[in-house]
């Protein structure tokens, strides 16, 4: 029993799908039969210590830094003898003359309920903490969603007037093309109209895929990073009437661009692709960017190495882990040759199922 | 010899992609031929004897639009094979453009460096389907196209190969033959391995292949095949 809440607290705080499931049960085992034939004979004083062994010795199967093991040690250790002063105080409470194996019977079972109690606590302390989290990365996003929106109506209003402007002198325009027309000046020609285009087009609109919300977003981004990097590029062939909620996509674009505009601004070669295309009922989306140095990671998970916000602290994959998830999709982290390379998958079916925000 | 059609009402742009098409070809030592069409009815009436291996088609048709004529291709004719490149001033597309499975998209003004990039990956695309799948089964010696496998499945120790056309038969057990293949095929239960090639859609639990086949992938395998199809190159 005991054993079963260790495991408990394992899973809670530690990552646990790298780890082989026999293995695991194998090493709890040998535990057990530790604590059945191995405890009993051993004076009592020692057995509070044989606690601390077994918890200590239960955190090396799994993979994380060895500070947080021995702090979770010492957590559980110290639940245990709180637990166990507790469990002393109340008995003496209410019987003193307890005989030995009752006191033993009852020592046992309340200090399973006690340390049972402590466990269930400690979980749901943690998802509180991870909720307010959540709530914050949420407060973040919307906050993004929203500048992004602003954005847009800049773009759009922007290349709006453009060709407004140029509807309005278009006669001037075809005079002019006219003239030069009649005088067989076909470079000065294309020079004319390349102008045109030019003008037509507003440089800040990267994407126009239809899609206003990833459209909004990526020219959001996208404006950041031209302005930050060199090589950038970016495609994006999806259709317009795509069932994903924006605000999904805010979470796992939003997020993944910062963290590759972040890395790839720290390197030479400053470069950042992003492609996103629709094929056979899947969103594909591919960020690929430079990165230098080392990357921080724990378990199979990366840590971000941001310092500005510490509250964020590898809270940004997180996140976009959790959203692919919701679309039962997949999160692939690849880093070679100083590319850093995210694809992500999101089943997302031809039928709109969209609710507005 | 690679057969490339192109078709487009603007004269100009088909010009311009031939032109294009024709550098790519020079630069790589690649030998093809060219074909122009203006509408929508004269590709439909031709594209049956042009077999074609890359289509280059405008998606704003005056009459036959080019979601029509990637219909008539795909739905009428049965052609899955020819890659279809659309064309567009707009780069906003309709969903029911997705559902012709267009290799890629092409936004004018055309590029030459776009242009090179559909000829290069819808090369890449045919050699992988040109290869050929070998088996030996007591005696029995076969081999099959990569592009004809839809899926292979298998019951009593005997492996079905599902083409659009019939069903092959032989003896032998799939965990013998998923190392030998390609990466476009993927394994998704203990008796399918699909080709993702002829994978119309994808939930995180059922394929949809060609010929409206639908296939479960069973639980024990639905994590790896996301992780497949995820880091799997589709090209950009």
């Amino acid at each position: 029993m005991i054993l079963y809440i260790y495991y408990k607290y394992m899973h809670y705080f530690f990552d646990t799908d790298s780890i082989h499931f026999v293995k695991e049960i194998t090493i709890y085992f040998l535990m057990l039969l530790w604590i059945l034939f191995v405890n009993p004979t051993l004076p009592s004083h020692l057995e509070s210590l044989c606690a601390f062994l077994i918890i200590f010795l239960l955190t090396w199967q799994y993979e994380a830094k060895l500070l947080k093991k021995l702090f979770l040690t010492l957590l559980i250790y110290g639940i245990y003898v709180m637990c166990e002063m507790l469990v002393g105080y109340l008995i003496i409470l209410f019987d003193r003359n307890m005989r030995t194996d009752t006191f033993v019977t009852a020592h046992a079972i309340m200090m399973l309920i006690f340390m049972y109690l402590w466990e269930q606590a400690v979980e749901l302390v943690g998802e509180q903490i991870k909720k307010t989290r959540r709530r914050l990365a949420e407060s973040e996003s919307a906050k993004r969603q929203l500048a992004g929106y602003s954005n847009q109506m800049k773009v759009m209003k922007n290349s709006e007037e453009k060709v407004r402007g140029l509807r309005h002198d278009l006669k001037h325009h075809l005079n002019e093309l006219m003239l030069l027309a009649e005088r067989d000046q076909a470079s000065e020609i294309k020079e004319y109209i390349k102008h045109m285009d030019d003008f037509m087009t507003y440089s800040k609109e990267y994407v126009s895929s239809g899609n206003m919300d990833i459209d909004s977003l990526l020219n959001l981004m996208l404006d950041i990073a031209k302005k930050e990097l060199g090589d950038v590029s970016c495609r994006v062939s999806i259709p317009k009437d795509l069932a994903i909620e924006p605000f999904d996509l805010n979470v796992i674009l939003g997020n993944l661009l910062d963290n590759a505009i972040f890395a790839a601004k720290q390197t030479k070669e400053k470069y950042l692709k992003v492609r996103i295309s629709y094929k056979a009922g899947m969103l594909l989306i591919h960020i690929e960017n430079s990165y230098a140095g080392q990357l921080v990671k724990e378990g199979r998970r990366y840590v971000t190495t941001k310092k500005e916000d510490i509250a964020a602290h590898g809270m940004g994959i997180e996140n976009v882990r959790a959203v692919v998830e919701k679309y039962d999709g997949e999160l692939s982290i690849k880093d070679e040759e100083q590319v850093f390379q995210v694809k992500a998958v999101l089943y997302a079916p031809d039928k709109p199922r969209r609710i507005s925000p | 010899m690679y057969r490339i059609g192109i078709c487009d009402d603007e004269k100009n742009t088909c010009m311009e992609i031939e032109k294009m098409v024709r550098e790519y070809a020079k630069q790589n030592m690649l030998e093809l031929e060219t074909y122009i069409w203006h509408t929508g009815e004269k590709l439909c009436d031709a594209i049956g004897e042009a077999r074609l291996d890359l289509l280059f088609l405008d998606i704003e048709l005056v009459t036959t639009s080019g979601i029509e004529v990637g219909r008539f291709i795909r739905n009428r004719l049965e052609n899955h094979e020819i890659a279809i490149a659309y064309i567009s001033s707009k780069s906003s597309y309709a969903m029911e453009l997705f559902k012709i499975r267009p290799v890629d998209f092409l936004i004018k003004p055309v590029r030459y460096e776009d242009v090179a990039e559909i000829i290069k990956e819808s090369l890449k695309l045919q050699r992988r389907k040109k290869q050929i799948f070998e088996y030996h089964a007591k005696g029995v010696y076969g081999k099959v196209q990569y592009k004809d496998i839809i899926c292979f499945s298998s019951d009593n120790k005997k492996i079905n190969i599902r083409t659009p056309d019939s069903v092959i038969i032989f003896n032998g057990r799939l965990r013998d033959i998923v190392s030998q293949l390609p990466e476009h095929f993927i394994q998704i239960h203990q008796s399918y391995i699909i080709n993702l090639d002829h994978m119309l859609s994808c939930t995180y639990d059922s394929v949809t292949m060609s010929g409206e086949v639908v296939l479960n992938i069973s639980q024990p395998y639905r994590k790896e095949v996301r992780r497949q199809i995820a880091e799997f190159n589709w090209g950009d």
